[in-house]
């Protein structure tokens, strides 16, 4: 006996249904971007500076930045500056403190004299838009970057050249920092004006420092003598760039170092860490600290 | 540029367009400046600066710490005037010589007057200035002027021709290196070191140049010793003004900016040193992007894959379990 197939109208249009919404979904899905390749899982730092003098107990200062790639990156770089507050110095006398802050900064002496001496076509300036808080206030900034100063300088005299500069502005005020291309001031040493108890002055302000990638880590310490395993501090990465390549998704990476300073800058100190996948930047910390 | 964090794709393009777009443009090769170190003098600087200028030579004058930080290493630096006079400007350079002494290295060129030439900087009066100055003799009227007779003591090319046998300069004191038995004169042996003039009186050196082995050139003017108030007799402002002075120190910044090997070398090199760089960076970005694609691509190729394989699980329900179920017997006609 032969058998009839009964077509079902509702079975037909159930399987167009998935059909279409399968195909939906896949599309959705193959479109999706991700908004950042990193994902920020940890970033501590001390909120305030302590020199070792200043305290009768060996003050630790630890800072500590942590993230995870959100997809495959092939190289990732993280930039540290380490900027220091200072009033700033105007070419001009009476300039209006409410300008926008690409105005403002050219009208100070070292970012004008950088900007008119920097300029070229292949290597420019760089300049971000930042936002950073301090007691509950919140700052929106610009901070600026010069690679060129970089190019041309030697890195064992990080400490010594000003590359990076933050100006931060609330409803009233502006807050003008100046700094280096490094993880911290005076890691290779040379401090002056201090005395040193010892009469031994340290080698660098940096007492440790830790990179990790996944499970592998480079370690570096500035005491003497070296312990096992651990690289000079002059060893660390130069003008304080970490770079890592061929990044996997889901790879975690962590900069991890101690300060013990026997000088602290006078007034706030400003860490702006940026985080760069593929040579674009995709984070910018800025970290203040009193 | 003012890229945002957070939309990397865009600030990417951005790049790679800017980058492309100035690929045609030419960096010009930078022009010859010298940099004056103000410390707490800014006037005299400006003094200093407008000497050198009257040669057509540019010239910028660092009014802050910062901006002699922020410069001191740019290629297009070929001359580093430090005249150092205020204890706050010696804090200064004691931090920031090693970076002068590199520059040097590098076959930079300096010129230092007074106390450059003689404090303890961290060995900047030893090794880019080598007079080691260890004490101090005195200025005196002479003729109406406050300060030293320089009588000339060695021929250099470049400095001492045309300038008189001798002449005096204003200035309160000068530093000189003293032993146990009296002066020691200067020393390097880091190249050729020359007394061009000395004190009339004491033979104690005046100006010395030194070309190093490797190239760079320094100049030494241990004396220049003036002061802010100006009525006194060695007030900078005399020493500026003394026609003497002024085309002795002209020809010392012209000697030293001709002998910058770094500058020369790195003038020559700047536009492919800019190019490399650029490239670099690009080549970050495209590696970058291609990479990116790749995932993409591969995502792509696994979600179409897992689709593909839920359509033909779907077929096989439809087909297992349904379709059987709707089978029915066809009745038979008739």
């Amino acid at each position: 006996m032969r058998e009839r197939l009964r077509v079902d109208a509702s079975l037909v249009s159930i399987i167009l249904m998935v059909l279409i919404s399968s195909a939906l979904v896949v599309f959705t899905l193959a479109q999706e971007k991700i908004e950042s390749p990193v994902v920020v899982l940890k970033n501590v730092y001390p909120k305030k500076i302590y020199s070792e003098a200043s305290v009768t107990t060996k003050e630790r200062m630890d800072f500590s930045l942590s993230l995870a790639a959100r997809r495959d990156i092939k190289t990732l770089e993280i930039q540290y500056a380490t900027l220091v507050q200072v009033d700033p110095v105007f070419a001009a006398e009476g300039v209006d403190l409410k300008r926008p802050l690409p105005e403002l900064a050219r009208e100070i002496l070292p970012i004008r004299a950088l900007m008119d001496e920097t300029e070229n076509p292949y290597v420019p300036y760089e300049a971000f838009d930042v936002k950073a808080s301090w007691r509950n206030v919140t700052y929106d900034g610009l901070f600026l970057d010069f690679p060129l100063v970089r190019l041309y300088s030697n890195p064992k005299m990080s400490g010594q050249v000003y590359t990076s500069f933050l100006i931060l502005r609330n409803a009233t005020d502006i807050i003008y920092f100046e700094g280096i291309s490094d993880f911290f001031l005076n890691r290779f040493g040379g401090f002056v004006g201090v005395e040193f108890p010892g009469g031994k002055e340290p080698t660098s302000a940096i007492s440790s420092l830790e990179i990790h990638r996944n499970a592998d880590k480079a370690s570096f310490s500035s005491a003497q003598p070296l312990p096992e395993g651990r690289r000079e501090m002059a060893e660390a990465p130069d003008f304080g760039r970490v770079t890592f390549t061929d990044v996997l998704r889901y790879d975690t990476f962590s900069v991890d170092f101690t300060v013990e300073t026997p000088r602290r800058p006078a007034k706030m100190s400003a860490h702006v860490i940026r985080v760069i996948a593929d040579g674009s930047i995709c984070e910018i910390l800025v970290n203040l600290m009193e | 540029m003012r890229p945002m964090p957070g939309k990397t794709s865009a600030i990417g393009m951005c790049w790679l367009i800017t980058v492309t777009l100035f690929a045609a443009c030419r960096a010009e090769r930078p022009e010859p400046v010298v940099l004056v170190y103000a410390g707490r003098l800014p006037g005299y600087a400006d003094a200093l600066a407008a000497i050198i200028n009257e040669t057509g030579t540019r010239t910028i004058v660092a009014r802050s710490d910062s901006v002699m930080r922020a410069l001191a290493n740019l290629p297009q630096v070929r001359c580093i005037v430090v005249p150092a006079l205020n204890p706050s400007d010696f804090d200064f350079l004691r931090q920031f010589t090693p970076v002068l002494q590199r520059h040097f290295e590098e076959g930079g060129s300096l010129v230092g007057l007074s106390a450059a030439c003689s404090m303890e900087l961290k060995g900047l009066a030893t090794s880019v200035f080598p007079i080691r100055g260890n004490s101090t003799g005195k200025g005196k009227t002479i003729g109406g002027i406050y300060g030293s007779t320089y009588v000339l003591s060695e021929a250099l090319e470049g400095i001492t021709e045309g300038l008189p046998a001798s002449f005096v300069i204003t200035q309160s004191d000068y530093t000189y290196q003293s032993g146990a038995t009296g002066p020691i004169p200067p020393s390097s042996d880091l190249g050729r070191l020359s007394v061009l003039y000395r004190e009339e009186s004491t033979g104690i050196p005046m100006v010395v140049a030194l070309e190093r082995g490797g190239g760079g050139r320094s100049v030494s003017l241990p004396g220049c010793y003036v002061a802010v108030v100006e009525r006194l007799p060695f007030y900078w402002g005399k020493l500026v003004a003394q026609t003497e002075f002024r085309e002795l120190f002209r020809r010392c910044v012209a000697w030293a900016m001709a002998g910058s090997k770094r500058y020369d070398q790195l003038s020559q090199s700047w536009e492919e040193s800019l190019k490399a760089e650029a490239e670099r960076r690009s080549q970050i970005v495209e590696a970058g992007r291609q990479s990116q694609a790749k995932s993409r691509q591969r995502r792509l190729l696994i979600l179409v894959g897992l689709w593909a394989a839920g359509l033909v699980f779907q077929g096989f329900l439809v087909v297992r379990f349904i379709l059987p179920r709707m089978k029915r017997p066809i009745p038979a006609s008739g």
